[in-house]
């Protein structure tokens, strides 16, 4: 009689069945379902994006209601416009391009109402070079958690300040990990002239936060 | 340091992934080049930072709060469908231009006939003279334009109305008149003899009455002997004339025929 050493050699593996290989449905294909009036479809798509919309919208605008209500906003035009939609781009392009749209539409009315932001106190009158409101710390602290959550602070007002033109490409290269092709198409402009606004925002950041880097 | 290198490197740093090998020639100048050393390691840090921030998610209710607008949204426009499709539609186009034709040309008629009436009465300028002559004649008239006028019975004045043209002439009791011996409309003074009482009759279609009450008035009168009587005026009627005879003019004398 022969002695099993191992679990291996009862050979479960032969009577198991084969994993189910679960094919993702296209964001086209769910397109197309919703609309065809499937309702599921549509919900299907925004759980696979409300939260990169909401979050780049947020780091776009600053303010977490508001970017909540323009990712909305945002899905409610693809469903809108689901009839007029065209699959020459990838459908994460499309729906940045109308999120981003939306962001910066945001940003320029409230440029418009002239709301005094708490970093932008101290804004020279050109409104692109911000002083710090809330000056590095140069003393070494004692909790790294702490330092993290004011590096955090602070890049994030250092985005705030950046102009409209330089804050998209940079957040979707760098926040969201976006290719410099895919920026090109969503904010339609070139290759060309992403790298160059990125080049740009990383230098005003640089010069920014000089103390944390 | 060489500057195309340093240029090529950093471009190559630039636009590389986070923490992604670079390529060999880029990676040996690296070693060499100090600045370009620093460069890699500011962009590294940079960007470490700047995703260092961490992603938000959306609400827990995102998704009803959404199906909530959509379902608002599909409200919204299908109350609003049906009127913009009528509003865009050709009937309505249509329907709109045939009411601004209308509005137009209402305009445009009561215009043409207020131009048409002020032009008649500007022509035919009215003036009346009174002659008191001896012997009460009645006039005749043979003016087509101008109808005659019930002659009075015992006529003591005479008064003789304007030609259209608008001269005045007396008129003597042989009917010779001074220039102008073209036939003209005659009146009578009431003063002198009582007009006859014309009962109001009833007003026919587009013609205005001038009329007194239709009731007739009572009048109650009592005498030094103590006798009453009562007296009943019939209402009179001034007649009527017609909106749309636009022949005769319009004018402010009494010289009209009623």
């Amino acid at each position: 009689m022969r002695t099993l050493t191992s679990i291996d050699e009862l050979d479960f593996a032969a009577t198991m069945p084969a994993p189910v290989m679960v094919q993702r449905t296209t964001d086209h294909a769910l397109l197309e379902g919703t609309l065809a009036g499937d309702e599921d479809a549509f919900a299907e798509l925004v759980s696979r994006y409300r939260n990169q919309i909401t979050s780049y919208i947020y780091r776009m605008t600053n303010d977490y209601d508001g970017a909540v209500d323009l990712a909305q906003e945002t899905f409610l035009r693809v469903y809108r416009a689901a009839s007029r939609y065209q699959t020459t781009h990838a459908f994460s392009t499309y729906i940045y391009r109308i999120a981003t749209n939306l962001a910066i539409s945001e940003l320029r009315k409230r440029k418009r109402r002239r709301l005094v932001s708490l970093t932008g106190l101290l804004a020279s009158d050109d409104g692109q070079e911000a002083r710090d409101f809330n000056p590095p710390d140069e003393r070494p602290l004692q909790d790294i958690d702490l330092v993290d959550a004011e590096k955090r602070a602070v890049v994030k007002r250092a985005i705030a300040t950046l102009p409209d033109k330089y804050r998209a490409p940079l957040v979707l290269r760098d926040v969201e990990g976006k290719s410099y092709d895919e920026i090109a198409a969503i904010l339609r402009t070139s290759e060309g002239t992403v790298k160059s606004r990125i080049n740009r925002a990383r230098n005003f950041l640089r010069d920014k936060m000089r103390s944390y880097i | 340091m060489n500057s195309r290198e340093c240029r090529e490197t950093r471009q190559e740093i630039e636009e590389s992934k986070l923490h992604q090998r670079l390529s060999v020639p880029a990676f040996r100048h690296i070693e060499t080049c100090r600045a370009c050393q620093e460069f890699q390691l500011e962009r590294t840090r940079l960007r470490e930072l700047i995703g260092s921030l961490e992603p938000v998610a959306a609400p827990g209710d995102f998704d009803v709060r959404l199906r909530a607008r959509i379902a608002a949204d599909r409200q919204q426009s299908a109350r609003g469908s049906f009127f913009n499709r009528f509003v865009v539609s050709t009937p309505a186009i249509a329907a709109a231009a045939v009411m601004v034709m209308l509005a137009g040309a209402i305009v445009w008629l009561a215009q043409h006939q207020k131009n048409q009436q002020s032009t008649i009465a500007s022509g035919a300028p009215a003036r009346t003279e009174q002659a008191i002559t001896p012997s009460a004649k009645r006039a005749e008239s043979t003016d087509a334009t101008s109808p005659t006028v019930p002659a009075a019975t015992n006529p003591g004045v005479t008064l003789i109305a304007e030609a259209p043209r608008g001269r005045n002439l007396y008129r003597d009791s042989s009917g010779r008149s001074g220039g102008d011996r073209r036939p003209i409309a005659s009146a009578t003074d009431f003063n002198v003899t009582g007009a006859e009482s014309i009962r109001q009759g009833e007003q026919q279609a587009g013609e205005v009455s001038l009329s007194a009450p239709v009731k007739p008035l009572v009048v109650s009168l009592e005498d030094v002997s103590g006798t009453k009587r009562r007296i009943s005026l019939p209402p009179v009627s001034f007649g009527s004339q017609r909106l749309v005879d636009n022949r005769l003019p319009v004018s402010s004398t009494n010289s009209r025929s009623w």
